[in-house]
C-alpha cells in the first residue's frame, strides 16, 4: 500500500480498545486487548494462524459478544449501543458474506441498502461491468473484490477487514489496495488482519497478538516474528 | 417489517428459490428420462409382463364323465387360476412323460367316479403332483389347490345339510335331484370367484390404484428430493451474511421466515404442477380448493429443509438431508404401503411429519375425507401445519443460536 508506518496515537482517537477478553469454552482466546486507532489511519492486527486475530475483529465488527471488556466508537460505546454498529462499521470477513444465487447487483442492494451508496467504488473495484452476473459465477478474487466494494460502498467511517488480499493476485490486490489508498484520504479508519507484508508496512500502527494478549510492535519485528512463527 | 433491510431480504430470498426451479426442474426431467429408458431395457430384457413364469399343469382323469369335466373347466376359467397356470387334459402316461422333461410342471390325478364320490360323501381324494424346480409359482399353486380343496369341503357341508334337512322335511321331487341341482348351482356360482373378488377387492393401496398411489409416492418424493436443492440457502456464505446481517438488524426470525417462505413458494409452485399433470392424467378431478391447502404442505416440506440443513452444516449436509429424507419417505410408505408393515411400525409412520403429509395429500388429491384416511378428522391439516411450526420453530432457534 506504500504509506508511511506510523503511531495511530497521532490523529484523534475514533476507536478505543479496552480489555477484550473471550474464550471458547474453556480456552482463552484474549485476554485485555487494549488499543486505540485514528482517523484516517489503517490499524494492522497481527500474528499466527489461529492467535485470535478474527475473533477480535469479528468483536469489534459487533458480530460477537466478549466475555469482558470495551469498545468505543465516535464517542459510542458499542457494547452497550449496539444499533451504532451497522451505522459506523462495515465488516469484511474472511468468508466473503455473499449470496452465491444472487446476481452481482443484487448483492450490492443488499450489503449497501437504505444507504448512501458511493457507486463510484464499483467502478475502481473494477465491479461495475458485472453488475448482472451470478456471483456463484465469479471467480474467487472478483468475489473477494466484490465483498471489499459492498462494504466500502456503504459509506461507513470504520472498515474492518479479515485478510482482503489474501489468494489474490497482484493485480486484484493493487486495485484492492488502491481503495483503500482513497478510503484512508477520505478519513476512513481501516482495522485489518493480515500476513500480506506490503499491508503490514503500510499500516500506520501494528499489534501483534500472541497468547491471547495484543502488543504495539514494528513492521520489520512484526514479519521477522512471524518468519520465526513465534 | 421497519427495516427495509428485511423486506429486501424477502424479496431477494424468493427470488433466487424461483431461480432453483428451472435447473431442478431439467434435473428431474433428466433422471425421470434415465429411469424410463433402465425400466423399458429391463422389462425388454425380461421379455415378459409378469413375474411368475407361468405353469403348466395336467388333468388325469380316467373317466370323463360330464359333471368331472364341467368341475375341472371351473376350475381351469378361475382368474386366480389362470394367471399363474394353464390346464390341459391328458392321458397319464402322456402327463407322466411331459412331468418327467419339466414342459409340466404339475399333475392332477383325479380318482374314478370323482363326481359320485362327492355327491355320496365319500370324497375319494384328488392326488396332486408338484415339481419343486418351480419356485414360487409351483408354491403358490399349492396353496391355491389346498384353499380350493378347501372351498369344495365348505360347499359339500352346506349341499349335504341342505340335503339333510329336505330329507327330515319332504320336498317334492327325489332328494337326489335336489342335491344334484344344488351342487351344480353352488360350485357355479362359488367357483367363480374371480368375478365376485373382482367386486369387492382388498387392496394394500387401500382406496387408490397402485398408479395413483405410486404418482403420489413420486409427487413427494420430489418435493423432498428439491431439499437437496435448498442447500444453497444454507452455504457457508449464507452462514456468514446471516451474522452480519443479524448485525443489521435482519435477526434471525426474520431470515428463517424468509428463507421457509421462499422454499414454500417453489415447493407449492411443484406441488400444484404436479397436481395438475395427475388431473391431466385422469387420476383426480382438479379443485382449486386442494391446490390452495397445498400450501400447508408445502409449509411443511420447507419446514423439515430447514430444520435438517440448520442442524446439519457444511459439505456433508446434502448427504445428510438425503438419508434422512429417504428415510422418512420409506417409513412413511412411500416405497411400499404401510399397510405390508408391522403394525408397529405401521402407526410409527403415520405418525412422522411425512406420513401425516403423504394421507394429507392423498386425501387433497384424491378425495375421501381426512378422518377415514388417517383416523384424525380434521386434526390430519392441524398436523400438518403444527408438525411444519414446530420444525421451523426448531430450525429458527438453531439458526439464531448457531456457534459462530
Amino acid at each position: 500500500m506504500e504509506r508511511e508506518n506510523g503511531s495511530a496515537g497521532s490523529a484523534p482517537a475514533v476507536l478505543s480498545v479496552r480489555g477484550i477478553a473471550h474464550r471458547f469454552r474453556k480456552n482463552r482466546v484474549l485476554t485485555g486487548v487494549t488499543f486505540d486507532g485514528g482517523q484516517g489511519k489503517c490499524i494492522g492486527v497481527i500474528g499466527l494462524n489461529a492467535c485470535g486475530k478474527s475473533t477480535l475483529l469479528s468483536i469489534l465488527a459487533g458480530i460477537r459478544k466478549p466475555d469482558e471488556g470495551e469498545f468505543v466508537c465516535f464517542g459510542h460505546r458499542m457494547f452497550r449501543e449496539k444499533g451504532w454498529f451497522p451505522r459506523l462499521i462495515s465488516y469484511v470477513p474472511q468468508e466473503n458474506p455473499l449470496i452465491g444465487e444472487l446476481s452481482v447487483r443484487d448483492n450490492v442492494r443488499l450489503w449497501t441498502g437504505g444507504t448512501d451508496r458511493d457507486e463510484s467504488i464499483l467502478d475502481r473495484m473494477q465491479i461495475a461491468e458485472l453488475m448482472e452476473k451470478r456471483t456463484a459465477d465469479l471467480s474467487e478474487g472478483t468475489r473477494r473484490r466484490l465483498a471489499i466494494a459492498c462494504a466500502m460502498a456503504g459509506r461507513r467511517p470504520v472498515l474492518i477487514m479479515d485478510e482482503p488480499a489474501s489468494s489474490l493476485d497482484l493485480h486484484q490486490k493493487d486495485v484492492i489496495h488502491r481503495c483503500m489508498r482513497e478510503y484512508l484520504r477520505q478519513e476512513g479508519t481501516i482495522l485489518l488482519a493480515t500476513h500480506d507484508e506490503e499491508e503490514i508496512r503500510s499500516c500506520d500502527a501494528l499489534y501483534y497478538i500472541d497468547g491471547g494478549r495484543a502488543s504495539e510492535t514494528k513492521a520489520e519485528e512484526a514479519i521477522r516474528r512471524l518468519r520465526e512463527g513465534r | 417489517m421497519n427495516n427495509p433491510r428485511i423486506k429486501l431480504f424477502f424479496e431477494l430470498e424468493i427470488k433466487k428459490g424461483l431461480a432453483l426451479l428451472p435447473s431442478f426442474l431439467l434435473m428431474l426431467s433428466v433422471t425421470v428420462g434415465i429411469l424410463a429408458i433402465a425400466s423399458a431395457i429391463f422389462c425388454a430384457a425380461m421379455g415378459k409382463d409378469h413375474v411368475l413364469p407361468h405353469l403348466s399343469v395336467a388333468i388325469v382323469s380316467p373317466d370323463q364323465d360330464e359333471m368331472t369335466q364341467t368341475a375341472a373347466d371351473l376350475i381351469r376359467d378361475m382368474e386366480s387360476v389362470r394367471s399363474i397356470a394353464t390346464l390341459d387334459f391328458m392321458d397319464r402316461e402322456k402327463a407322466e412323460k411331459q412331468f418327467g422333461s419339466g414342459s409340466v410342471q404339475a399333475i392332477i390325478y383325479l380318482p374314478e367316479n370323482l363326481y359320485d364320490s362327492i355327491d355320496s360323501g365319500e370324497n375319494l381324494p384328488v392326488t396332486v403332483k408338484i415339481s419343486k424346480e418351480s419356485g414360487l409359482a409351483s408354491t403358490l399353486f399349492r396353496e391355491l389347490a389346498e384353499s380350493g380343496a378347501s372351498l369344495i369341503q365348505t360347499s359339500e357341508a352346506s349341499i349335504y345339510a341342505l340335503a339333510q334337512v329336505s330329507l327330515t322335511y319332504p320336498l317334492t321331487g327325489s332328494a337326489q335331484d335336489l342335491m344334484n341341482k344344488m351342487a351344480v348351482s353352488y360350485i357355479s356360482t362359488i367357483m367363480n370367484r374371480g368375478s365376485v373378488w373382482n367386486e369387492t377387492m382388498l387392496s394394500a393401496y387401500g382406496t387408490v390404484t397402485p398408479a395413483m398411489y405410486y404418482a403420489l409416492s413420486v409427487m413427494l418424493l420430489t418435493v423432498l428430493l428439491f431439499g437437496t436443492a435448498f442447500a444453497v440457502f444454507y452455504s457457508g456464505g449464507e452462514e456468514s451474511a446471516g451474522r452480519l446481517l443479524r448485525r443489521d438488524g435482519v435477526g434471525g426470525v426474520a431470515q428463517s421466515a424468509a428463507k421457509i417462505t421462499a422454499m414454500t413458494i417453489v415447493l407449492w409452485i411443484l406441488l400444484t404442477a404436479w397436481y395438475f399433470a395427475l388431473f391431466l392424467a385422469g387420476f383426480t378431478g382438479f379443485r382449486p380448493a386442494a391446490a390452495l391447502l397445498l400450501l400447508f404442505a408445502a409449509f411443511s416440506v420447507s419446514s423439515f429443509v430447514h430444520l435438517i440443513y440448520c442442524f446439519a452444516r457444511g459439505e456433508s449436509a446434502v448427504f445428510f438431508y438425503a438419508v434422512i429424507s429417504i428415510v422418512l419417505f420409506f417409513l412413511s410408505g412411500g416405497i411400499v404401503p404401510k399397510t405390508v408393515f408391522p403394525a408397529w411400525l405401521a402407526r410409527i409412520g403415520s405418525a412422522l411429519p411425512t406420513g401425516v403429509l403423504e394421507q394429507y395429500l392423498s386425501v387433497l388429491l384424491y378425495g375421501g375425507s381426512f378422518g377415514a384416511a388417517g383416523g384424525r378428522g380434521v386434526f390430519m391439516p392441524a398436523s400438518v401445519i403444527l408438525y411444519g411450526a414446530a420444525m421451523a420453530a426448531a430450525g429458527t432457534w438453531r439458526w439464531e443460536n448457531a456457534r459462530l
